[in-house]
């Protein structure tokens, strides 16, 4: 159980210096505070909510209300002076005391036109908690910071419901309108902390949904096109290679076959020359292929050059024409710094730095007529100067166009001939042996050169091959380490996939329970709170026949149904609504977790006379599990509550106003 | 500010495995103590939890 | 200022189907900066933005003088005079370079489809074209500058 120890007055309003005491144990957690009409009990209230809010909610009139501090404090002091104002209201929570007091300073001034003596707040008010345990008075905590101390007071008497505690019993019109239910709503949530699910599941959603996102960018169906492409090219390098590996047996064979054919040649005198000469002009071709090759590098390498150079022609001429333009007529490198002149004009605080003479107008106006001369910077001068060795190599490159031109189709020419003439010539040889006939019965020339012929053909094919099979296979296994590479990168977004997977499922599923929590909260909280006000509202009320039921909506607002299941809320007396408004109230605290006491102005001011022993009864039978403070009037502290209250209650104070009714004290102390 | 007896209840009479159910109760405790950059914390519970908790077939059958 | 000079990723391909088994213009051999000019020079005519996804395909410190002469006179080739300060920058130079190569690799590509893909081919119409050039452009401005 959560009381309400005692409450500290220092200045503020009619409570100059007073302390009112709650802490008696008895069977009944009920204490009374009574006072005559006028006399303040309404400021007790707003004392306590100025203290914990900073706010006086049942205050009137705002606007036109004194301020907090206590006239008389102020008028006893002299001009200057300072008036401290003070409410301090300390609880017990289970094994420790909290006390939350707030201050706030004003300084005693003089009206300039009626010297009557006025106060004026120095500072905002500022609040402070400590927290003690129990048994010793040290290790007490004190919090001061905004953030801490509102966490306290939200955690005991959040603001939002504070009418729930501290209860104007005159001040029922509002406790059942649609603004009202809805901070009913917020604050049960958030004490019962259905928000806190509520933030879970929407957190594991967002996750969820950022997983989501992540998994599907490019979910394409990439992965097996290329693994198809990756078994193809393999297939493809295994084949080459195979063949590869036959023609590098096939190749020797055929060489050794043709140098056998050759030899035969050779050592057949008739055609030994013939065969001597085919070597050597074997051997001329292929030198002479070679050197066509790397000419046709050194042309390729010419076409890339020039074709580039002269479409960049014109600019690097204008470009490079531009520079020696600019040297001819002393602008590059510039006699003088263009930056520099432009900080001059910008900033002619300083003199000038070069005949320290000041930079008036005339000067501004020079220095103006020069930068419009000079339209190169040195930044600038320095990277065209940078330049003008490459472009002056360029031009010199074009000029040597006709040459290099000339030469390489000279060459190319003369590879052409060569090539043309050897291979003319071998053909004639060839010619000329595979239609050789003598009588030499042994040696068939014609059926050797045959299947020289032949064997040459096969050979140069399969070389050709060989060679076009290599490159194949370098290409295709370059080809393979890229898309190894690919897969593997596939691989590893296939399995962070996977993760994703499990990740959000879990998230899905946590989402989904967390809903599931909250919604069966709740229904059990909104379950409570019906049933609870309903029966608190049963026992205080005369009327054992006329109510059916009571429903709260969604919205946390409520509806009292008769027997015939008619709404009558609105068609409710003084007495039945107050009684609503206490069986409520309760049921909030019941469901809020936190058995807080609850503070009423004016308990029974509505209630008819017949009414008023049941609701008596009945807060005094709640206060035996919850304390409970009641602010009286003479008048309402009737025969018939002195009755039920006075042998059983745990404390009645009495207050009254003094004689020159600026503060109020306690009555037999 | 720790996690209500309510909720916990609520939690118990899931049909969930333990470990699920006291990831939950992990997860709502550092929202009681009100967080400012949720994504990595809650990550950090997950992560944990899957590593710990599931394989693949434990979490499909689950 | 970046370190590098951009291409726009899909020029990749054209350059490593040249590059590849058919070797055009010896494609395979050459650095990076060779293919980068030529590529620009064919698009002096038509720069464009160079569209994302971007490669880094040239470190600047690689760059030697003769290159950063032909590429700055890109811009300053057409620069007029009161622009002659602020172009004469490496960065804006080389900016306007990458942004002719957009154009510059398509026209290149063109040109081998335009060949039916045969490099003799090719080599020829560049042999011609490259005459065409010298006498229309190159040798009337040789012989003024002499």
């Amino acid at each position: 159980m959560i009381k309400i120890e005692k409450i500290e007055f220092k200045n503020f309003r009619q409570y100059k210096d007073i302390c009112l005491t709650f802490a008696k144990n008895s069977d009944y957690n009920l204490h009374i505070v009574r006072a005559k009409n006028g006399t303040g009990k309404t400021t007790f209230l707003n004392g306590i909510l100025w203290c914990l809010y900073d706010e006086e909610y049942y205050i009137s009139n705002k606007l036109k209300a004194l301020k907090v501090v206590n006239e008389s404090a102020i008028q006893e002091k002299n001009e200057g002076d300072i008036v401290e104002v003070s409410v301090k209201l300390t609880i017990s929570d289970e094994d420790k005391f909290l006390s939350f007091e707030r201050k706030q300073i004003f300084s005693v001034t003089l009206d300039p036109l009626t010297s009557i003596k006025k106060s004026v707040a120095t500072c905002e008010p500022t609040l402070k908690v400590l927290e003690s345990p129990k048994t010793a008075f040290v290790n007490t905590k004190v919090y001061e910071s905004e953030e801490e101390t509102q966490r306290l007071v939200k955690q005991y008497f959040d603001k939002e419901i504070y009418s729930y505690y501290f209860f104007d019993g005159e001040n029922l019109k509002n406790y059942f309108d649609k603004e009202n239910a809805g901070k009913v709503k917020s604050s049960i949530y958030s004490l019962s902390q259905v928000n806190l699910l509520s933030n879970a599941s929407k957190r594991t959603e967002v996750l969820a949904n950022d997983k989501r996102r992540e998994m599907t960018e490019k979910n394409d169906r990439q992965d097996v096109v290329i693994y198809d492409e990756i078994d193809k090219l393999k297939d493809e390098i295994e084949k080459l290679r195979m063949d590869n590996d036959q023609l590098d047996i096939a190749i020797p064979i055929l060489q050794k076959r043709i140098d056998e054919l050759n030899d035969q040649l050779i050592g057949y005198k008739p055609v030994r020359d013939n065969q001597i000469r085919r070597e050597e002009l074997d051997k001329k071709l292929k030198q002479l292929e070679k050197e066509q090759a790397e000419m046709m590098a050194k042309k390729k390498e010419f076409i890339r050059t020039y074709y580039m150079l002269f479409h960049l022609f014109p600019r690097i001429k204008a470009t490079l024409d531009m520079i020696k333009y600019k040297e001819d007529h002393g602008e590059l490198p510039p006699r003088i710094d263009k930056k520099q002149i432009e900080e001059l004009i910008h900033n002619h605080d300083a003199n000038c730095p070069m005949c320290d003479g000041e930079i008036n107008d005339h000067a501004i106006i020079h220095m103006k007529q020069l930068l419009e001369e000079l339209d190169v910077s040195s930044q600038a001068s320095n990277y065209l100067s940078s330049i003008k060795g490459g472009l002056e190599l360029a031009i010199l490159k074009c000029r040597q166009y006709e040459d290099e031109k000339k030469s390489l189709l000279e060459k190319e020419k003369y590879y052409q001939q060569e090539i043309e003439e050897t291979e003319k010539e071998l053909n004639v040889i060839s010619q000329y042996l595979s239609t050789y006939s003598d009588s030499n019965t042994v040696i068939d020339v014609s059926k050797i050169e045959k299947e020289r012929t032949q064997k040459q053909e096969e050979l140069t094919i399969k070389t050709k091959r060989q060679g076009a099979n290599e490159l194949s296979i370098k290409n295709s296994e370059e080809r393979l380490e890229i898309l190894d590479k690919e897969a593997k990168e596939m691989e590893k977004k296939a399995n962070k996939n996977k993760a994703l997977q499990k990740q959000m499922k879990v998230l899905n599923d946590l989402t989904s329970c967390f809903n599931q929590v909250k919604k069966q909260l709740m229904d059990k909280i909104k379950v409570e709170i019906e049933e609870n006000t309903w029966n608190t509202f049963k026992n205080m009320i005369w009327k054992k026949e006329t109510f059916n039921n009571l429903k709260i909506d969604e919205d946390y607002q409520m509806s009292v149904y008769n027997n015939n299941l008619n709404d009558m809320t609105g068609s409710l007396s003084a007495t039945e609504s107050m009684a609503l408004a206490y069986s409520f109230t309760l049921a909030i605290h019941e469901t809020s977790g936190k058995n807080c006491p609850l503070v009423v102005d004016s308990p029974l001011g509505r209630v008819s006379d017949d009414n008023r022993k049941n609701m008596a009864n009945e807060l005094l039978k709640i206060s035996q599990k919850k304390q409970i403070i009641l602010l009286f009037t003479s008048d309402e502290y009737s025969k018939e509550v002195a009755e039920i209250y006075d042998s059983t209650i745990a404390t009645i104070q009495d207050v009254s106003l003094t004689d020159d009714e600026q503060e109020i004290r306690k009555i037999g102390v | 500010m720790s996690v209500s007896k309510k909720i916990e209840n609520g939690i118990e009479k899931l049909e969930k495995n333990e470990a699920f159910k006291e990831l939950m109760l992990q997860i709502l405790e550092e929202e009681s103590k009100g967080l400012h950059s949720f994504k990595a914390k809650y990550e950090e519970l997950i992560n944990n939890y899957i590593n710990n908790n599931v394989g693949v077939q434990n979490y499909d059958q689950d | 200022m970046a370190d590098r000079i951009f291409i726009n990723k899909k020029h990749r391909e054209t350059i490593d189907f040249w590059s590849g088994e058919k070797n055009i213009l010896d494609f395979k051999s050459i650095e990076n900066i060779e293919k980068f000019t030529l590529a620009a020079s064919l698009g002096i005519e038509n720069p464009l933005p160079v569209s994302k996804p971007r490669d880094g395909y040239i470190r600047l410190s690689s760059i030697q003088t003769y290159n950063k002469a032909l590429l700055s006179s890109i811009l300053l080739g057409k620069a007029q005079n009161d622009e002659i300060d602020k172009c004469a920058d490496e960065e804006k130079c080389l900016e306007e370079a990458e942004k002719c190569v957009e154009s510059g690799f398509q026209i290149l590509k063109d040109k081998l489809n335009e060949a039916r893909g045969d490099e003799e081919l090719l080599c020829k119409r560049l042999m011609a074209e490259i005459e065409l050039l010298y006498e229309t452009k190159v040798k009337p401005g040789l012989e003024v500058s002499e």
